[in-house]
């Protein structure tokens, strides 16, 4: 279990990382080709949103996997003190059972979709592809969720600061139940 | 009424207990949209769509782009450029270095939407010297807090982009608008600095003095940072981007940038900070979706409908309703986190802003935008007060020799700056709307 969520923690890094710096090239041709020789890239916006869906459920595999979900924390010196096993078979269990919920929810979508058929107005891609793209990577963050009660991933960006992550402007990460 | 506000406490209950916020949020909307509807497959289908829209939607692109652009920066090490140059300017008073400490942050602010990461990157440039030059523990680390909460105020800021897609107010709009109010933040944090000095001036004895070369030298190494803020604000602001397209625009810029100062030659780097935006993304939009689902039950429960009703009844107007928000926004604030706050208590008293936005005088557009530069200072505060105060864990984290008592009291002239310039902007709305209504795109 450990090795094959660490390769797929590997192989969905990557494929995030791709995304968003597809998204950003895109992008960015996008606005210099409708500037400099007026022809925007066709559908640019729809590849975007693909895109984007992409990023967030990448993200969201390698979330589960260090299990770095923004939490409130006030009470959490408090219930580690008084009932700190209760407390972190919680953060476990929340943990996958939210996934799951995602994953199910948006596999459901995905089928609605699919029978709807529904797709993007310019290029005409089918929804139902996205949402299949997307409920795999929740599958994947399934697996994660369930690695992490052994042992969650390392969290990216906590060389940097410490227990405290580099870009989230929200709120500390907790390794949820391992305070 | 009686339902939402029994399905926010149990929403507060759950996240209370350590269950992280987005389930906590999809838990309490699916099963309170099932139970107002009775229509269990509705509530499948409704909680599955907007988990999928909001992951997909196309305005929200800009938040992934705007975070990597933050990275990138962050892990170009201007940082201490920044502080360099600070220091040459104010150093030499008494509390200079903290001046410059707001200085450099406002100015790391100015290209990265994070509050932690400016913190963060500016207590390890800054705390050094403030320590070497006798600085009381108390006024460096709470100016290290402090100074970080200018990064979601002094724009590209990403709650900023939260508030915009959840009131569909002009994005672009917004950044413009918090240029006026983050430069009085700044203005007044050194003017807190002052201030402490002046009560006590053994907190922050002076530095060494500068010479003009030097200060020539150091500010002219900071030009990165202006041609990216101006590059990604100026081409907002006259309209040759959208803030998406400026966003990607200052990505290539900031990577550029990195790329010129050796960082980002290797593939894994890339990797690293691509993915490093990725996951911040997630954790935002997880909650995002979640906290749709949550605002489409209360829809139905009819809390809206109630809130317009509640704020008829006690005849609160355009300026004193969003007082009462605010006031209900600080307390939430000590105990919540500022994502959840935008997205899930500010839609919910969306429609009766809007119902009483005609009556202020203010146009409703440029009133939602006074409105949501006042609910980021709120959401600023929030991120030094006790007992959550963000920044200031962060600051620790970072110093971990630092007492958070120290901290804690180190803020509270930044509170008071902070909250007079709320006073400000709330008496004074064209502080926050005058840059957006002279835009030449929207006018």
């Amino acid at each position: 279990m450990i090795g094959l969520t660490d390769f797929l923690h590997k192989i969905i890094k990557v494929l995030a990382a791709i995304a968003l710096l597809v998204m950003m090239v895109l992008t960015f041709s996008d606005v210099n080709l409708r500037y400099w020789l007026g022809e925007p890239i066709l559908g640019s916006n729809e590849m975007t949103e693909f895109l984007l869906g992409t990023i967030v459920f990448s993200g969201l595999v390698i979330v589960s996997g260090e299990r770095s979900h923004i939490m409130v924390t006030l009470f959490e010196p408090f219930l580690m003190r008084k009932i700190p096993y209760i407390y972190r078979i919680l953060g476990l269990f929340t943990n996958i059972a939210g996934i799951i919920a995602v994953t199910l929810l948006i596999a459901n979508y995905t089928r609605f979709m699919h029978g709807q058929g529904n797709e993007t107005e310019i290029r005409e891609w089918e929804w139902w592809w996205l949402g299949t793209l997307l409920t795999a990577l929740a599958v994947i963050a399934i697996l994660m969720a369930i690695r992490s009660i052994r042992k969650p991933l390392r969290q990216m960006g906590a060389e940097d600061f410490g227990a405290f992550d580099a870009g989230d402007d929200a709120q500390r990460p907790e390794q949820g139940g391992q305070a | 009424m009686a339902i939402s506000l029994f399905a926010f406490a149990v929403l507060l209950g759950l996240s209370f207990v350590g269950i992280p916020l987005a389930y906590a949020t999809l838990a309490v909307g699916f099963f309170g949209f099932w139970y107002v509807r009775g229509d269990f497959f509705g509530a499948v289908i409704l909680s599955g769509q907007e988990i999928f829209d909001f992951s997909t939607l196309f305005g929200l692109s800009v938040v992934p782009l705007f975070i990597m652009m933050g990275t990138l920066i962050q892990r170009a090490n201007i940082s201490d450029e920044l502080f360099e140059a600070g220091y040459a300017w104010v150093g030499k008073y008494k509390g200079g270095l903290a001046m410059a400490t707001v200085l450099s942050c406002a100015g790391f602010s100015a290209v990265s939407g994070s509050s932690l990461a400016t913190a963060a990157t500016m207590a390890r440039v800054a705390m050094p010297p403030m320590r070497k030059y006798k600085y009381k523990d108390s006024l460096a680390s709470g100016t290290l807090a402090a100074g970080g909460t200018l990064g979601i105020m002094i724009p590209p800021s990403v709650p900023m982009i939260i508030y915009g897609i959840v009131t569909e107010t002009n994005i672009g709009l917004m950044f413009i608008a918090g240029v006026i109010p983050g430069i009085l933040l700044t203005l007044s944090y050194m003017g807190a600095v002052y201030g402490s000095v002046l009560v006590k001036p053994e907190l922050g004895p002076p530095g060494d003095a500068v010479g003009w070369a030097e200060r020539r030298r150091t500010l002219y190494k900071t030009w990165p940072i202006f041609v990216l803020f101006l590059l990604v604000l100026g081409g907002i602001y006259i309209g040759v981007f959208t803030p998406t397209e400026a966003g990607a625009v200052g990505c290539v810029g900031a990577f550029m940038f990195a790329l010129s100062r050796g960082r980002m030659r290797t593939i894994r780097e890339i990797i690293d900070v691509a993915a490093d935006a990725t996951i911040v993304t997630a954790r935002i939009f997880i909650i995002g979706g979640a906290a749709l689902i949550f605002g489409q039950f209360l829809n139905f429960a009819g809390l809206s409908g109630a809130l317009v009703e509640f704020t008829d009844a006690l005849n609160l107007g355009p300026f004193t309703l969003p007082l009462m928000i605010c006031v209900i926004c600080v307390i939430l604030g000590m105990i919540f986190e500022s994502i959840g706050i935008l997205l899930l208590i500010v839609p919910v008293f969306l429609p009766s802003l809007e119902a009483v936005a005609g009556a202020s005088g203010i146009p409703q557009d440029f009133y939602l935008v006074w409105f949501g530069i006042i609910v980021i200072i709120v959401v600023e505060l929030g991120l030094i007060t006790p007992p959550i105060g963000i920044n200031v864990f962060t600051v620790k984290s970072v110093i971990p020799d630092v007492d958070l008592t120290k901290i804690f009291i180190g803020v509270v002239p930044f509170v008071i700056a902070d909250l007079v310039v709320l006073a400000l902007i709330f008496v004074l709305p064209g502080l926050a709307i005058f840059l957006p209504s002279v835009m030449p795109t929207f006018n």
